[in-house]
């Protein structure tokens, strides 16, 4: 199977902070024979937009993004080049697969061989300091990619790439046991409501907490068990703990993107209990009371996106139904008014922009 | 650094089950320039010698070496070429924590290389990939002074221990250490070592030591006995002399209740079969070696109603390897070992069948 690569392509490019994106006609591909040893070159057909790349557009993180970039990391497409003495590629041209937030890891040093391939030192995050997804063609890594199962198709698999990945992640990392209670503040957002369908699969038991009636619609179906509503309920930390036995769950998945969200729920959290930090606030703090963090033995984890056995792991699950995004197709020129209703916190689920469009 | 290659070797070859291993004197050393992508040719300066290195000259197991093969798969030496076309870093395999470069003083283990792709790799463990290659089994081993090893999968060998002290770390200490891990063990709790006075077992102590644990060391003979304890046992019991009370003294030794686990590296059913009796309950049985024959016996009186766990460890991951080696670059494990030449292995193989050896035999080639 052979594809015929084009020199140049439609791309969304930020050139600094305070500019606009542009979606231009004229942005160069990579050709084969310019790849690199290991480097792949991935045509997509769809991509999901994740808040982390409205930091990436504004960045306003700690870390710094690389300008220009072209932005994206939750990309679906099929291999259309690989480059030349690429030793032992696991994929080859026409596999469909996905390229998510760690687009490469060394795979040999001390934290990859631990299995954190995340916090390799070499890492290459998509649409962060390597060009990423919001373009026709990316370059990616053929030891990174993330085979798609067949019965998955490429738009409902693109957010699981990094939403379903790393709530996935967090919940397999929490301690919580089949029966044990899981608050999930944000619930009804792009991550929070795949968090909903993974704790279920997991046996856990589920309190949904955001604000509206669409939201609350959404989290009940997909088999939050109790909901809370924030905006309605004066004093969250006695409600979420009375919602949950009387005793306060047993584990929180926080995706906020500011500190109380974390505070409050070293609060309501069972002695004993886990609180997995998902969220990346640029420059949010998490207090927590020293005294009670430990009178109550509480455990804190930060918890970063997932490495390859985690990617795999959470796109199984989805192709087996028990994960479902729930998203709207868009386009990739419509990628500046889905960044303006991120800002304003108007997106239920998630959006995902569709190629062909 | 420029160094001749020689054309050909010295090296000791597997070639028909139960025979000697043949000395061949002028072995082909495999060609430099013909090295794939991600290879490297290894001049070997010490190689040990293991009991899986006599299993496999006598084709003991299921699964066979393939014939002719040079064996030994514990070995150190120095990187003398890397295959064309080998990319580090950026994109390409290895290059993590340093690239390995010619020059390079490298270790040699059982896995020579795993595929770092499949679940099994993905996880951590690497031991179980199906994609393994095998040193001194499926791909050429460390009995000879050329070997070809895998840039990705080699271990770094830091400056300050000589290449002879690293040498048993590579499979010996990884395989205990690796067991350790998983032996639910505590600082101040019991840990029982038959055979504390070979090859695998004299380093169990010294891992277990270093993890706090309070170790019985079980073995035969005055010497295997001053070993053990000088390197930090802190009882010990001679099993012939023990006789058919074994399972009483062990228990009497460790506070009257057993010892809360168990590591065993013997070539025989019996010690493990012995642990599941003296183990604590809800105690942990971990078993490395690998005798042939007969299975072990769990009665389900033992490992249900003693709530015990038992465990199979094998060999260890690139990780566990670095982690042994570190322990030991600390000095906090030290192997005991003589040192023989590789013509001599026909004998070392006959007294470590007579169980004669203490500590470990290294092969200076």
């Amino acid at each position: 199977m052979s594809y015929n690569i084009p020199k140049t392509q439609i791309a969304a490019v930020v050139t600094s902070s305070d500019a606009p994106i542009e979606i231009r006609a004229d942005h160069p591909v990579k050709a084969q024979v310019d790849l690199a040893p290991g480097e792949c070159l991935v045509k997509l057909v769809s991509t999901g937009v994740c808040h982390t790349d409205l930091h990436a557009r504004n960045n306003d993180w700690p870390i710094p993004a690389k300008t220009p970039l072209v932005g994206g990391h939750e990309g679906v497409g099929h291999i259309v080049a690989i480059g030349d003495n690429t030793p032992d590629s696991p994929v080859k041209i026409g596999d469909r697969v996905g390229i998510k937030w760690l687009a490469y890891s060394c795979l040999d040093c001390e934290q990859c061989r631990n299995g954190l391939e995340q916090n390799c030192p070499k890492a290459k995050l998509s649409g962060f300091n390597v060009d990423g997804t919001f373009a026709q063609y990316a370059v990616s890594y053929v030891h990174h990619v993330t085979p798609i199962p067949d019965s998955l198709e490429s738009n409902a698999a693109a957010s699981i790439l990094c939403a379903g990945l790393t709530v996935y992640r967090a919940l397999k990392y929490s301690d919580a046991k089949i029966g044990n209670w899981v608050a999930l503040p944000g619930a009804g957002g792009g991550l929070g409501h795949l968090a909903i369908q993974y704790a279920t699969a997991m046996g856990l038991r589920v309190l949904a907490i955001d604000t509206g009636a669409e939201k609350k619609k959404l989290c009940t179906e997909l088999g939050a068990e109790k909901w809370i509503d924030f905006k309605e309920t004066k004093d969250i930390v006695k409600a979420v703990q009375e919602a949950c036995d009387g005793l306060g769950p047993h584990c929180a998945i926080v995706t906020a993107a500011s500190g109380s969200g974390y505070s409050q729920a070293v609060d309501y959290l069972r002695s004993g209990g886990t609180l997995m930090a998902v969220g990346l606030p640029g420059d949010a703090k998490l207090e927590a009371s020293i005294f009670f963090t430990v009178f109550k033995s509480i455990t804190i984890k930060g918890s970063y996106v997932g490495n390859r056995q985690d990617a795999i792991e959470a796109l199984e699950i989805a192709a087996r139904g028990q994960a479902k995004v729930h998203y709207e197709l868009q386009a990739l020129s419509d990628l500046k008014g889905v960044y303006e209703a991120m800002e304003e916190g108007k997106v239920a689920g998630r959006i995902v922009l569709d190629m062909s469009k | 650094m420029t160094t001749t290659i020689p054309s050909t070797q010295r090296a000791a070859q597997i070639h028909t089950f139960t025979h000697p291993l043949t000395i061949l004197p002028s072995h082909p050393v495999p060609n430099p320039s013909a090295l794939a992508p991600n290879e490297c040719l290894v001049k070997i300066e010490c190689a040990g010698v293991c009991q899986s290195d006599l299993h496999a000259r006598n084709g003991d197991w299921g699964q066979k070496p393939t014939l002719p093969r040079i064996g030994g798969h514990e070995g150190v030496g120095r990187v003398v070429a890397i295959g064309e076309g080998t990319v580090q870093g950026e994109g390409g395999d290895g290059g993590g924590d340093g690239v390995v470069e010619v020059g390079d003083r490298v270790g040699l283990k059982w896995l020579a290389r795993t595929c770092l792709r499949c679940e099994f790799c993905r996880k951590g463990n690497e031991s179980s990939c199906k994609r393994q290659k095998v040193h001194g089994y499926t791909v050429d081993g460390t009995f000879a002074e050329y070997v070809v090893a895998w840039v990705d999968y080699v271990t770094p060998i830091p400056d300050t221990l000589d290449s002879a002290a690293a040498t048993a770390i590579l499979c010996a200490g990884l395989t205990v250490y690796k067991g350790l891990k998983h032996c639910n063990a505590r600082a101040g709790d019991w840990i029982a070592i038959p055979g504390a006075g070979g090859g695998l077992g004299h380093l169990a102590v010294q891992y277990a030591v270093t993890m706090g644990l309070r170790v019985l060391a079980i073995d035969t003979g005055a010497p295997k006995r001053e070993l053990a304890l000088s390197l930090g046992a802190e009882k010990w019991i001679d099993f012939k002399e023990s006789g058919d009370n074994l399972i009483k003294d062990v228990i009497a030794a460790t506070d009257g209740l057993g010892p809360h686990s168990a590591i065993i590296a013997a070539g025989a059913a019996l010690p493990y079969n012995q642990a599941l009796w003296y183990l604590r309950s809800t105690g942990t049985l971990v078993a490395v070696g690998l005798p042939g024959g007969k299975p072990l016996e769990a009665p389900f009186g033992l490992l249900v109603g003693k709530e015990l766990k038992i465990i199979g460890s094998a060999i260890g991951s690139r990780q566990d390897a670095i982690e042994a080696m570190d322990h030991a670059v600390r000095g906090k494990v030290k192997c005991h070992y003589t040192t023989r030449k590789l013509e001599e292995i026909e004998s070392i193989f006959a007294e470590m069948s007579a169980g004669t050896i203490t500590g470990r035999v290294i092969l200076e080639i």
